[in-house]
């Protein structure tokens, strides 16, 4: 492999500052399910460090996760090499990270939309899948609402 | 000796892409049909000794097609050009007695190999095996949608299939430019539906922007749950049903697209449209847009079971300068 040269090195440290402040979850698990990859915005929701959870089953850090189900979808990612998306309506989260706002939030928990992400190696194959964690708390709880006024007043008609 | 060579496909695009990669020098007298009843027409004629013949057309089908020539017993070797590229569609045509199977779009190397192959040419014969054969086809602005529709549901098609290891039914787009606000009209594939189901996830790539929309008829629900062996019967495996399916066909659809028309599409989260309303009520949002959209419907259908569903492809009218613009070259470049 050729030697980094220090600009190169410069845009490396840039893009992973970036990577780190970006208020978006980035995991990377591998076939097994094993993390390598875990970014600021996972750590600070979960309170676990990436040295913590690194090299780690995501089903022993995120006991939450449903392993069945979320195996058969990771498992269809990287079969067919196909981006899958999840939403908060299908399950709230993925992850079960208190809500962002603890004093004004109205919901205990952060609602979440999940992209899943078959990466490709320089031979291009799928070996690693990416899990990008949208937290969408303000929009599920304005649709909840929304849908709870509409209900009352289907309620209330004559 | 000058050999018949008939190309048959229902899309000019189609029938100009294929005529023109021929080898040029190749010693051939070039026929058209735009469907199958045509083509055995023109097969009794003496006019293809060779045919390509594509699958998914009106009146009659590539599979019909075949049938007839093996029960006629007509003269002539066919190589299918298809769009719909599930490994069980090769499997059907080859037993029907095609030589061979050509994933479309196909290019110069391909069709060269194949025609070497089977002894039809040989490039060593000649000085200029390059292609370009001039060809007079007009080029409709539907014909090319359609067939770019057609190559990327095909791709859609064969991912479900791998995924859920069923047969699907491939049909001919349709390509409509209608308002926004009359969008249910062109769901005629969902016609009989009491009520509908349905996703729709935004895209956009070098400034084009559209929507892709899944909407299931929501008898389709009983036979899903049969075919992913789910045990879940609740309304919550209804959407994680909806959602799986737009997840292949959506990504599948787009990177069809994509490569066809050399755009790499972002995707944003599919969203909820609807759930257990009719057609019209579900397209309500767009009731109040005046502005042209482009849409492409396909309708899927799954064989053996009882499951519909319509993937609606939606291009507003700003986006279709860009659009057309990247057509044109895929047309040129052909």
């Amino acid at each position: 492999m050729s030697e980094i040269s220090a600009e190169e090195l410069q845009e490396l440290h840039i893009k992973l500052g970036i990577l780190g402040a970006i208020d978006v979850g980035i995991v990377v698990i591998d076939r097994n399910f094993e993390i390598s990859m875990w970014n600021d915005f996972m750590s600070n929701h979960s309170g676990l460090r990436p040295s913590q959870v690194h090299g780690r089953s995501l089903f022993s850090v995120a006991t939450e996760i449903d392993e069945k189900w979320f195996r058969k979808k990771a498992e269809r990612s990287f079969e067919l090499n196909s981006r899958s998306f999840i939403i908060w309506e299908q399950r709230p989260f993925l992850f079960r990270f208190p809500q962002y706002r603890p004093v004004t939030g109205t919901s205990p928990y952060m609602f979440q939309n999940v992209t899943l992400l078959p990466l490709q190696n320089t031979r291009g194959e799928v070996e690693q899948l990416c899990i990008i964690v949208y937290d969408v708390t303000d929009r599920a709880e304005s649709e909840r609402s929304m849908a709870q006024l509409k209900a009352v007043e289907q309620a209330h008609r004559p | 000796m000058t050999l018949p060579v008939l190309i048959c496909d229902d899309s000019s695009l189609a029938r100009k892409q294929l005529a023109r990669i021929l080898p040029k020098d190749w010693d051939i007298e070039l026929h058209f049909a735009e469907n199958g009843q045509e083509a055995l027409e023109r097969i009794r004629e003496g006019k293809g000794a060779l045919m390509f013949l594509d699958l998914n057309m009106p009146v009659m089908d590539g599979y019909e097609t075949l049938e007839e020539i093996r029960k006629n017993d007509l003269n002539t070797l066919v190589l299918v050009v298809s769009g719909d590229v599930q490994p069980e569609a090769k499997a059907r045509v080859l037993k029907l007695g095609a030589l061979d199977f050509i994933r479309k779009p196909t290019d110069v190397d391909t069709v060269t190999l194949i025609l070497s192959q089977y002894g039809f040419f040989s490039p060593e014969d000649f000085a200029d095996s390059s292609s370009g054969r001039d060809v007079e086809i007009e080029v409709n602005q539907r014909d090319m949608y359609q067939e770019v529709a057609n190559v990327a549901m095909g791709r859609a098609g064969e991912l479900l299939a791998k995924a859920i290891d069923v047969f699907v039914e491939l049909p001919i787009p349709t390509v409509n430019q209608i308002a926004a606000s009359e969008l249910h009209m062109v769901l005629s594939a969902l016609d009989s539906a009491d009520s509908v189901s349905a996703v729709t996830q935004g895209f956009t790539g070098d400034g084009i922007h559209g929507e892709a929309m899944v909407i299931f008829n929501d008898a389709s629900f009983k036979d899903m749950g049969r075919l992913l062996e789910s045990d879940l019967k609740d309304q919550k495996y209804e959407l994680e049903a909806l959602l799986d399916v737009s997840n292949l066909l959506n990504g599948a659809c787009l990177q069809g697209l994509g490569e066809q028309l050399h755009v790499r599409f972002n995707q944003a989260h599919p969203v909820v449209l609807g759930r257990q309303v009719s057609v019209k009520e579900l397209l309500e949002a767009a009731h109040n847009q005046w502005e042209q959209v482009l849409a492409i419907e396909i309708g899927y259908r799954l064989e053996g079971f009882n499951i519909e569903f319509d993937l609606l492809l939606l291009f507003p009218g700003s986006s279709l300068p860009l659009l057309e613009q990247k057509l044109q070259h895929l047309l040129e470049a052909s």
